[in-house]
């Protein structure tokens, strides 16, 4: 009888024990990763912080805060980055809910707590140091922690559905997973692109400031601006409305096809 | 015990299937897989192993579905195909962390097979040559206790010396509820192992038996001439392998597993396969 074994007393219902041997099984990739990820993240947090110029600033915040959610949209890569061990994979003794929970758990929250909390908190801390801050920066920045519910809601269902997707890939498909992975992600954002910018045009033209501000601090324009267009997107329910429920229905049906596929464990 | 009752699998629902209407019992023991390139032996061994559906009939260990997704039916067996890559620096990380799942596996085993290949489980896996990854794969899946095994083209990338090695580890690993059955294509290599043959062509099966049940009809002889009531033969330098329909007064003969697989692939097959189903009925 193997002595190392956890799983040889546990039902065949439900088990934590299991998830978290199944989580163990990983480690050795998802030690890697969490570390380079984390490394990144301070990285970014320390770039936040350095003080420089507006425009580099805005430049770098810019660059972060887009490269940020591509960190977490293709972490599932991971189960493909060193060859195909699904065969090894489909065979491990586990319930499908088990292999699943551990999905969700470790690409939807851990890795995104990963990336986001540390640049979050550099955020947060830069507008405490007033020797570092550009006006402009800073509105963004108190933006970023007052935005309406609906309109975080909104951000989550589009990260979870990048995310699903390419998760999807490495799960399901047989041959060229990363690239049907990384194809998959940008199908999804160019989708997400193209109703945000249906979003956008009609919230611009509904609230009737389709001709822009004119004004001599341009600071306060932007901050202003952006105000503004957040307010008037929360406030165009029935788009931001269609927006949510599509990409409601896209994270469900795609939770629904990983759970399928690794319940059926076909390859 | 496996159980594959009309049992089927396509790919695709419109696509040609990859196997069709296997019927066959095999029990406990070591069992030969052969057939053709595409015929359909990987196929089975994944509907075996639980990791395709049967799209046609079913596929059943021990009277349960192979394709469950319940742990302990899951542990029942494992597959260790040709070119499996095992996630780990090391075949011991792998096993520290894998083996978890199997209460039937055995650390003693898995050192001692290691040693027999002449490994010590800490070589990194990148760099180990196609032949000993093999090696430190297989003396992992040996030492995991299934009660089905499946081994696809176990000895493809071993030297003689090794081959020999494995013989004597199957030989030796297994106890009587255990159920291995290895796909190869290099029949002869493992021949005196075998306890029977599962034996298919174009995704169908050709035959499904025991070696005793094979014996007590078939006869498999070596001459200098050929015999007059052989229903196949080949001739070798200076002799002349052939089967003839086996005769009660005789004691069995072992079966030639490859001369079996060349006449069940010659013009001569429908005969042999007549004469089995004929001593059968």
């Amino acid at each position: 009888m193997n002595r190392n074994s956890i799983t040889a007393t546990l039902p065949d219902s439900f088990s934590w024990k299991r998830v978290a041997a199944i989580a163990a099984y990983y480690s050795p990739y998802t030690g890697r990763q969490l570390i380079c990820y984390l490394a990144v993240s301070l990285l970014f947090a320390i770039l936040i912080l350095l003080p420089s110029g507006e425009v580099a600033q805005l430049g770098l915040y810019t660059t972060i805060w887009a490269c940020i959610p591509l960190l977490a949209d293709f972490a599932p890569i991971m189960l493909a980055k060193w060859g195909d061990h699904r065969i090894v994979e489909r065979l491990i003794p586990a319930r499908a809910s088990e292999k699943y929970i551990f999905y969700l758990i470790y690409f939807m929250i851990v890795i995104p707590a990963s990336v986001y909390l540390i640049p979050l908190a550099a955020c947060r801390l830069y507008m405490e140091i007033p020797a570092i801050q550009s006006p402009m920066l800073n509105e963004i920045n108190a933006m970023q922690f007052t935005v309406a519910p609906l309109l975080r809601t909104l951000n989550i269902l589009c990260a979870s559905s990048a995310i699903l997707t390419c998760l999807y890939a490495m799960i399901h498909c047989g041959t060229s997973r990363i690239i049907k992975g990384v194809l998959g992600v940008f199908a999804v954002k160019v989708a997400v692109g193209i109703m945000g910018a249906v979003y956008g045009i009609a919230t611009v033209v509904k609230s009737g400031f389709i001709d822009g501000i004119n004004a001599n601090d341009k600071h306060q324009i932007s901050a202003q601006s952006q105000e503004m267009m957040i307010n008037a997107m929360t406030e165009n329910t029935p788009y931001l409305a269609t927006m949510l429920t599509i990409l409601g229905i896209y994270v469900i049906v795609m939770l629904w096809l990983i759970y399928r596929d690794l319940k059926q464990r076909n390859l | 015990m496996i159980e594959l009752k009309d049992t089927g699998f396509s790919y695709s629902r419109k696509g040609v299937p990859a196997l069709s209407g296997v019927t066959a019992i095999i029990p406990p023991g070591i069992h030969l897989l052969a057939g053709e390139n595409g015929a359909g032996k990987t196929t089975l061994l994944h509907l075996i192993a639980g990791i395709s559906r049967p799209t046609e009939g079913e596929c059943l260990i021990d009277g349960t579905p192979a394709a469950s997704d319940n742990p302990s039916e899951i542990r029942r067996a494992f597959l260790l195909e040709e070119n499996m890559k095992f996630p780990g620096k090391t075949i011991r990380d792998f096993a520290a962390m894998h083996s978890r799942f199997y209460p039937g596996f055995s650390q003693e085993a898995f050192i001692s097979n290691l040693m027999a290949f002449g490994l010590t489980g800490d070589e990194p896996m990148k760099s180990l040559s196609l032949g000993n990854r093999k090696k430190a794969q297989l003396s992992y899946a040996l030492a995991l206790g299934t009660e089905v095994l499946l081994l696809d083209e176990p000895t493809n990338a071993l030297d003689i010396q090794s081959k020999e090695i494995l013989r004597r580890l199957l030989a030796n690993n297994l106890d009587d509820r255990q159920t291995v059955i290895v796909a190869t294509h290099t029949v002869t290599e493992l021949d005196t192992l075998f306890d029977g043959a599962v034996m298919i062509t174009r995704s169908r099966l050709l035959f499904a038996a025991t070696e005793e049940a094979i014996s007590a009809r078939l006869a498999f002889r070596v001459g200098r001439v050929p015999d007059p009531e052989e229903i196949y033969s080949e001739i070798q330098i200076g002799r002349v392998l052939g089967i003839t329909p086996a005769s009660e007064d005789e004691e069995p003969t072992r079966v030639d597993w490859r001369l079996l697989y060349s006449a069940l692939h010659s013009p001569q097959r429908d005969s042999i396969l007549e004469t089995l189903r004929k001593t059968e009925s």
